[in-house]
C-alpha cells in the first residue's frame, strides 16, 4: 500500500514538472512561499541581472561603468560562519527579485516606487561610497540583463539595459 | 548491510542536527546585525522601507513588527534562537521551544521578504514544521506516532528536492550539454573558475552534469533500504560540500544534512509505513 503511495507521489511531481503549473500571486504568498517549496534550484540558463555603478566626483566627471557583483575569497571556516558571503547572496536574489518587479510593473508606474528597487539603492550607495576616500557628489546605476556563454563570462557581448536609475544623491 | 536506525536515535539526530543548523544562522545573522549594520536603517535592509508591502495594513501587527524588527529586539531575536538551538542540541525539542522557532522563523520570512538564502531557509522550515507538529501532537497521539510522522514529512521533502531538482535539469538542454554547470560555476560567489579548470573540458562538464542530475532524479530509491539510504547520503554529503566550496552555500549543507537521519530511518520503515 504504502509502494502505490510512493509511486503516485512521485509520478504526480513529475507531471508537475512536465508541465507547466499557474503560477499563483499576491503577497502573502510571497511572504510565506517557503510553506511551498517549488525546490528548482540553478534549473535554467538565461538572462542574468547584473548591476553596475558609477560615481561623479567633485570636479563633476562622471567615472568608468564597473560591475557590482559578489566575489570572496574562499575560506574552509565559511562552512560553519559566512555571514558576508550569505549576506551579498541574499543581495543577489535582491536583485532578481527587483528584475520581477519591474517586470511585472503597469504601464506607466515608475520603477522607483519599487520597495526592491529602494533597497537596491540603498545596496548601490554602500557599494559604491562606502569605500571611497575622495567626495562624490553622486552615484547612479543600471540593471543590465547579460546572457552568459560558456567561453567567457566577463566581459557580456549579449546584454541590453533593463533600468537605468539616473544621478542618485550619495 | 547497515543496520535500521531506531526511531529515537532518528529523531534526536535530527534535533541536534536542527539545533546546530540553527545555532549557525543565528550566529550569522547577529555578526549581520551587530558588526555589518546591514539590517539597520543605515543598512541595505531597512525595515522602513520593507514595511511598505507588507501583505497586511492593520496598523496593530504593523506597529508589532516595527517593534520586534528594530535593532535591539532583532538582536535579541537572533540570541534567543542561538540560545534556543544550544537546548534543542544537549536537551531536546520541548513544544513551547519548537513553537518559538516556528513563530520566529515566520517571523523572520516577513523580515526578509519570504526568505534569506532562499532553499536553505525552505529545508529549515520542513524540519522546525515537522518537530513542531510532532511535539504538539504527542500529548494526543502519543510519541511513536508522532515522531514518525515527523520524520517521513522531513524525508518526503528531502527526497522530493533532489527529485525536483534533478529533473527540472534532465529537461534542460542546456544541462544535458554540461553548459550550464560551466555557467553557474563561473557566476558562482567564489569564481569565476581558473581558465584551465578541469570543469571547462566539455567532456568533464558533461559527465559531472549527468552524474549528478541522475543521482538526484533517482532519489526515490533510498526506500529500498538503509544500505541504500546511507550511501545516497554520502553522495549528498560530498554533493553539499561542493556546492559550498564552489558557491558558497553553508547554509544548504547543513540544512540538508539534518534531514539525513530521517532518510536513513524511513528507508527501512517503508514497509511498516
Amino acid at each position: 500500500m504504502a509502494i502505490i503511495f510512493f509511486v503516485v507521489y512521485f509520478l504526480l511531481l513529475m507531471l508537475a514538472i512536465r508541465y507547466k503549473t499557474r503560477e499563483v500571486n499576491g503577497r502573502w504568498w510571497f511572504f510565506l512561499r517557503a510553506f511551498f517549496p517549488n525546490w528548482k534550484f540553478f534549473h535554467a540558463v538565461g538572462y542574468a541581472p547584473r548591476l553596475y555603478g558609477r560615481v561623479l566626483n567633485n570636479d563633476l566627471i562622471w567615472g568608468p561603468w564597473s560591475v557590482v557583483y559578489p566575489r570572496h575569497t574562499r575560506r574552509l571556516h565559511h562552512l560553519v560562519h559566512n555571514p558576508r558571503v550569505n549576506l551579498d547572496l541574499a543581495s543577489q536574489n535582491l536583485v532578481e527579485h527587483l528584475v520581477a518587479d519591474v517586470n511585472a510593473l503597469s504601464d506607466g508606474q515608475d520603477a522607483r516606487t519599487l520597495v526592491t528597487y529602494q533597497l537596491v539603492v540603498n545596496r548601490m550607495r554602500l557599494e559604491l561610497t562606502q569605500a571611497r576616500t575622495e567626495p562624490i557628489r553622486a552615484f547612479e546605476f543600471e540593471l543590465r540583463m547579460e546572457l552568459p556563454s560558456r567561453a567567457h563570462w566577463e566581459p557580456q557581448r549579449d546584454s541590453h539595459v533593463m533600468l537605468a536609475s539616473g544621478p542618485i544623491d550619495p | 548491510m547497515i543496520a535500521p536506525l531506531s526511531l529515537e536515535l532518528a529523531y534526536r539526530a535530527v534535533q541536534v542536527l536542527l539545533g546546530w543548523s540553527l545555532l549557525i544562522q543565528s550566529l550569522e545573522f547577529l555578526r549581520m546585525q551587530s558588526k555589518l549594520h546591514e539590517f539597520s536603517e543605515e543598512g541595505v535592509w531597512r525595515w522602513s522601507l520593507q514595511v511598505q508591502e507588507m501583505p497586511t495594513r492593520a496598523t496593530g501587527v504593523l506597529s508589532l513588527l516595527g517593534w520586534l524588527f528594530a535593532p535591539s529586539q532583532l538582536r535579541g531575536l537572533f540570541l534567543l534562537r542561538s540560545l534556543s538551538a544550544v537546548v534543542l542540541m544537549l536537551w531536546g525539542s520541548p513544544w513551547e521551544l519548537m513553537l518559538f522557532l516556528l513563530a520566529s522563523t515566520v517571523l523572520l520570512l516577513f523580515r526578509f521578504r519570504g526568505a534569506f538564502n532562499g532553499g536553505s531557509d525552505f529545508m529549515t522550515l520542513v524540519v522546525v514544521s515537522g518537530l513542531s507538529l510532532a511535539e504538539l501532537f504527542t500529548p494526543l497521539v502519543g510519541p511513536t506516532l508522532a515522531h514518525n510522522a515527523a520524520l517521513w514529512y522531513i524525508s518526503l521533502h528531502a527526497m522530493s528536492s533532489y527529485f525536483v531538482s534533478g529533473w527540472v535539469k534532465l529537461k534542460r538542454a542546456e544541462w544535458r550539454s554540461g553548459d550550464a554547470l560551466v555557467i553557474f560555476l563561473d557566476a558562482g560567489i567564489y569564481g569565476p573558475l581558473k581558465s584551465n579548470s578541469v570543469f571547462r573540458s566539455p567532456w568533464v562538464a558533461k559527465l559531472c552534469s549527468w552524474s549528478f542530475m541522475l543521482w538526484e532524479a533517482v532519489s526515490p530509491v533510498l526506500l529500498i533500504g538503509p544500505t541504500w539510504a546511507t550511501l545516497y547520503c554520502l553522495v549528498a554529503g560530498v554533493f553539499h560540500f561542493l556546492v559550498f566550496w564552489y558557491f558558497g552555500l553553508n547554509r544548504f549543507f547543513w540544512a540538508w544534512m539534518v534531514t539525513f537521519p530521517a532518510l536513513v530511518y524511513c528507508s527501512a520503515g517503508l514497509v511498516t509505513f
